[in-house]
Formats: C-alpha cells, structure tokens, sequence
C-alpha cells in the first residue's frame, strides 16, 4: 500500500509517472542497540537525504517511544529538487536545511495517507512522530518495533533511474473492534 | 488582518504562505511552527487574527492539543481555524470535529491550491 500511495501522490500531484512497477522486496534488519541501523549508501551511489517517521498505537506509546510501525524515505539529493519543484513547494536547491525539511514534508505526506489507507483497511488510527531527516546515513539508527527482524524495502524508478526508496518496518497492529 | 499558519514543515508552510499570496489575498501572513508558539501569536495578536490554517502532527503542541487549549480562552475560541493535514482518514477527521466542533475546514495535504482558497476566502473577504 505504501508504494502504491506514493505512486499516486507522484502521479496527481506531480505529474510524474514511474518507468517500472515499484520493485518490492523483504530484507534483513540491521540493528544495534535496538536501534535499526540506516544508511544510503548501499541503496544509492549518491548523496541522498533520508527522513524518518515513527507510528504508534497511542500518544503513551509515543511518549515511551515504543513503535509499532517505522517508515523511512530516501530520496537521491539530484532528484530531490526537481520532485519538490513538482509537487508546488517553493525549495532553495542550494540551501541544505530547507532540502532537509522538504524531504521531511514528503515522508510526512507518504506517513499520513499510510496510515489513513490502514485506516480504511480496519487498523486502528495510529500516532505519527515529528519527522527527522538526515543526509546519507543516520549514525545512531531509529527505533523501530524491535520484534521485527525484516523490513519491506521499496524502490521507485522514474525517468529510467532509481530515485527514490522506502524502507517500512511494521509492526502488530491493533484492528479496530466493531 | 493577518492569517496564522501553524506548521513544523517550513515547507509547508511556504506552501500555503505562496498559495495564499497568489490568490491575492492581502493578510499578513504570520507563521509558527508548532503549537506552542503558535498560542503565543494567537495571544498577541488575537484581534488581529482572521484565520489560521493548522497542521496536526507537530513537536511540543500538535494541533489537537492546540485547539483544545484554544477553546478554553473566549477571546480567541472563535477564531476560524482550518485544519491542514496528512491524515486524510475519517477517523482522524473525526476526531478534529469532536475536539473542535467549530472547525471550519479539514484539508488533506497534498491539497489542491483551488480548493484551499475556495474554503478560507469567505473568512478573508470578510475583513
């Protein structure tokens, strides 16, 4: 589902059209610490801005930080403008803070139309963190749900390139009781 | 008059900033983000404020939290607020309306400049 509501939110709001059908597949996590490692350079051979969003069954969970449910984005920093441009905000390419923030923006907007599609499947409405973002790697990795040992890792090709990936580690997630 | 936009993505609140001044509307544009300094703008300016466009998912206050404290002072409880948002499920706009059953508006990000103008224009012209 992540996939697809990233595809939508490229194809109607940017116009932009994947060369290929996300390619979808199940890795190993890293962890140490309890703390999923995260780093860019074995997805892409550029710089890349990374953002991080958390999910929660409640605002106490949150508070614990305790997740159910982690969604990473990585976004090649060459295709980063040019997406942002696309999608309407009016981005700095040559200021690193605003290409930050921005990519944080996108992970939010792919975080909270997720969270609403589980929503509509008869999961429970979950709590979302702030999103962090980073450049290439994050040296002290994210809290994940720690009983997981595999991540869903995505990849999104567009113009014959891959551009953009998601890494969403979930969870078990409560369905509401009807 | 001025329009508050509330808001943790500098992005996204260049958005609105840049939608907003592009329908032209003339308000002062003033800007926070998150809801603890947005409730202290709201104090300062309360007179002042014709609408605020609110995100939810914010550090230290988020807009729920905001919008309850906002209720609990009648000089600036009826203040019309927009909610500007990510979640685009029901229960989460649900949710807002039980927290604020004045809410003028929930609008899912990415929203489409069009209809965001259509919704806050009768709370602008109004001034």
């Amino acid at each position: 589902m992540a996939s697809e509501i990233l595809k939508r939110i490229l194809e109607r709001r940017a116009g932009i059209h994947l060369s290929t059908a996300p390619i979808v597949q199940n890795r190993p996590i890293v962890e140490f610490m309890r703390r999923m490692r995260i780093t860019s350079f074995e997805k892409f051979n550029t710089t890349t801005f990374i953002s991080v969003i958390n999910f929660y069954v409640s605002k106490e969970q949150a508070n614990k930080d305790i997740p159910v449910g982690t969604m990473v984005l990585y976004v090649e920093v060459e295709y980063l403008s040019k997406l942002l441009h696309k999608l309407g905000y009016p981005v700095d390419e040559t200021d690193e803070n605003e290409l930050l923030d921005a990519c944080g923006t996108l992970c939010n907007l792919i975080a909270g139309n997720f969270k609403s599609g589980l929503c509509q499947l008869g999961y429970m409405n979950m709590e979302m963190s702030h999103f962090m973002s980073f450049k290439n790697e994050i040296f002290e990795g994210v809290l994940y749900p720690v009983d997981q040992t595999e991540k869903c890792e995505m990849s999104f090709e567009i113009e014959g390139e891959k551009r953009i990936m998601i890494d969403l580690v979930l969870g078990n997630i409560p369905k509401v009781e009807i | 008059m001025k329009i508050l936009i509330i808001d943790d993505s500098m992005m996204d609140r260049r958005l609105l900033t840049r939608t907003i001044e592009k329908a032209g509307i003339t308000c002062e544009i003033i800007q926070a983000p998150d809801g603890q300094e947005g409730f202290k703008l709201l104090n300062q300016y309360a007179t002042e404020i014709c609408l605020i466009l609110l995100d939810w998912q914010m550090p230290i206050i988020d807009g729920i939290e905001f919008m309850k404290s906002v209720q609990k002072v009648p000089l600036i409880a009826d203040i019309p607020i927009v909610m500007v948002s990510a979640s685009s499920s029901e229960e989460s706009q649900k949710q807002a309306k039980m927290v604020n059953p004045k809410l003028v508006a929930y609008v899912v990000k990415p929203f489409k400049p069009d209809n965001l103008i259509a919704i806050i224009l009768p709370y602008v012209k109004q001034v």
